[in-house]
Parts: C-alpha cells; structure tokens; sequence
C-alpha cells in the first residue's frame, strides 16, 4: 500500500499526466552515430587521462573534452619529437635558410641579426619572457617548420 | 599464424561479450577489459542517453553527460561492488553526473520567459487543432522549465519515479538517501510542479485536471 502523498491521481484528473509523454523515447537519440561519437570521446578521455598521469580531468562540452584531449595530445606529441632527436635536429638544421624563420619572429628577436644574417641560422633564439614559473617552453625543429609550444599548465586549457 | 589467431580472439572475445548479460560485462570491464566498455556503450548509450535528456531537457549536455559517464565507469571501475545491481550503479553515476551538469548550467542560464511565451504561442494553435496530442519535446520544454523551480535531487527522483519508472527502493539506491527521503522529494517535486505548471501554462492542463484543480 503506497503512502498518500505517493498515490497518484486518476491520470484525467493530474495535471502533472502531461509528463508521462516523456516516458516515451526521444527521437533521435541513441542513434549508431551516437554510439560511436560516445566512443570517441570516451576513447580521447582515456587518452588525456592517461598523458596526463592523472591530473587531467573531463569537463563538460564536448569541444571542451576535446580541445583538452588535443592540448594533452599536441604536448605529449612534442615531447615524443624531442625524445626521439628533436634537439638534435635542431642544431643539425642550422644551415636552414633565414627566410624559413616566421618574420614577425624574426622582427621581434631583441639584439639579433638582421633576417638572413648568420646569427638566426646558428641556433633557435629564445627570448626572455616574462613568464610564470609553471610556463615551460618547446621548441621542434621540423624540415621546413619550427614550431615553438610556450605550454602553461596554469591556463589549464 | 599468431596475429590471424590474436584477430580471431579479439573477435570471438567481442562475440562472446554481446551474448553475456550486463552484469558479466561489468564485471569483465572492472577487470579492466576495454572491449567490455565498447559493449557496455552499445548497449547502455542509448537508454542513458535518455534518462540525461528527460533530466536536463537538452540533447547536447546530454550528450556530455553520458561521454562523461562511461569515462567515469572505467575510471571507477575497481569501485564496483558485485552485490549492485549493474544498472543502479551506472544510474547512480549518470544522475551524479547530470547534477554536476545542472549546477554548472545554473551560471548560464539564460531567461526562460521567451521560451515560455513560444510554448504558449504552440499550445494555443494546438488548442485549436481539437484532441492533438503534445509533441515529447514540447513537453520536454515545458518540464525544464518547471523543473528550475525544484533542486536538483527533487528533479532527478522525479525523473527516476516517474518517467523511468524506478521503485522507491531502486531511486533511493540510485541517489543514495533513504526511500522516506525519496518520498518526501517526490512529495515535494510533484507539488511544486503541479502549482507552477498550473500557473504558468495552463494552456498544457488538460481540462478535467483544470477544473479538479479548481474545486480543490
């Protein structure tokens, strides 16, 4: 015998009737796409948490949980590059060509030589910024790109 | 041939795992099986999908939610305790997500009133088209709506009881309190809900639950 604040009126009679539509399904969810973008981003989840050794923690939308899983994705990708030689490269490339260097980085390198002098080939330049102590900065020399990370765990991207 | 052989138990593991029931798939996924987490989000996806749709009246969060849930399930996996029913943990999980969700949504809700006015605009031309019933996301809107008014676990027991149709005793373990505080939320839910839908869509009422309402 239920209690009587939990007996429901006869349905013609309870406003609240109206509700029982939403017992029936909604269309268009839980469709084969469904499951396999669920798959997906269960999949990316697991793999930022796993890169991140823990710290790494889902958060709501889904551009959110992936913007995250790509920042995790990108960082542990350069670092993969810089175990596997990346350094190396580096120096090994310094024969690059000036023009290869991005200009606005080139226009904003204090003291260095002008662009296409022999200083900008020698090595990369880093510049002094002033930056939190939690900020770490990357450099990957590839063929015909560099791609500097300035990575900040504190923007907690 | 060892990778055919690995191919072929791969598959025949995956075979094998849509033919168990729930709780063997949750218990090859707390021995940490990944397949059994695939099987487990082809199987449970879409009723989840569901239960998170009825709860935040949105398809996108509740997308998140369920994304979020089953990431939660493998996390937690070494949590489960085999005396649970496989459904009321991934419930209890779902709907402690939903609320997380709920209360992150609260920062950014926006006016409901347009919305309101929209809904009312829809009722009356139904009205006029005699004995149309309602449209599920129409009523989905309606109950969001409404829903603001309750917390967030009145909402979710409401949602339990009423439209997934849990027991007393399976919402109490889904939520985690006592089935008398179950009933004193639903209690509570149902009349908040009554009063309010009542006064802001009494477009929505059926006319024999308007005029019961009015001799009350």
């Amino acid at each position: 015998m239920s209690r009587p604040e939990e007996r429901l009126r006869p349905a013609a009679a309870d406003p609240l009737a109206l509700f029982g539509v939403l017992a029936g399904e909604a269309p268009g969810l839980g469709t084969a796409d469904d499951v396999a973008e669920v798959r997906r981003a269960v999949a990316a989840m697991r793999r930022g948490r796993r890169l991140a050794g823990g710290r790494w923690r889902p958060r709501f939308g889904s551009v959110e949980a992936w913007r995250q899983a790509a920042a995790v994705g990108v960082l542990s990708a350069g670092l993969l590059s810089l175990a596997a030689g990346g350094w190396q490269r580096a120096a090994e490339n310094a024969a690059v060509p000036a023009a290869a260097v991005a200009p606005a980085a080139v226009a904003a390198a204090p003291g260095s030589a002008a662009p296409g002098g022999d200083e900008w080939a020698r090595k990369p330049v880093f510049e002094g910024l002033d930056r939190p102590r939690s900020a770490s900065v990357y450099e990957l020399a590839g063929e015909e790109l560099d791609v500097v990370m300035v990575v900040d765990e504190t923007l907690d991207v | 041939m060892p990778k055919i052989d690995l191919a072929y138990s791969a598959a025949q593991h995956r075979a094998d795992l849509a033919e168990t029931g729930d709780r063997e798939v949750l218990l090859a996924l707390c021995a940490g099986d990944e397949q059994a987490l695939d099987e487990l989000i082809e199987r449970k996806t879409k009723p989840l999908l569901q239960l998170a749709y009825r709860i935040l009246g949105d398809r996108e969060e509740a997308r998140d939610v369920v994304q979020v849930t089953f990431f939660k399930i493998w996390e937690n996996r070494s949590r489960f305790d085999a005396r649970w029913s496989p459904n009321t943990w991934i419930y209890r999980i779902a709907s402690n997500v939903a609320i997380d969700q709920l209360r992150a949504r609260q920062s950014r809700e926006r006016a409901a009133e347009p919305m309101r006015n929209h809904l009312r605009q829809v009722a009356a031309g139904r009205r006029a088209t005699a004995g149309a019933a309602h449209d599920h996301g129409e009523v989905l809107a309606v109950f969001r709506d409404l829903a603001g008014e309750l917390s967030d676990k009145q909402r979710v027991i409401f949602v339990l009881r009423e439209i997934e149709g849990l027991s007393s005793h399976e919402t109490a373990q889904v939520v985690g309190c006592r089935e008398s505080t179950v009933r004193n939320h639903l209690f509570n839910a149902r009349r908040t809900l009554r009063r309010e839908l009542l006064r802001r869509y009494p477009e929505y009422v059926p006319p024999a639950a308007a005029a019961a309402e009015a001799r009350s």
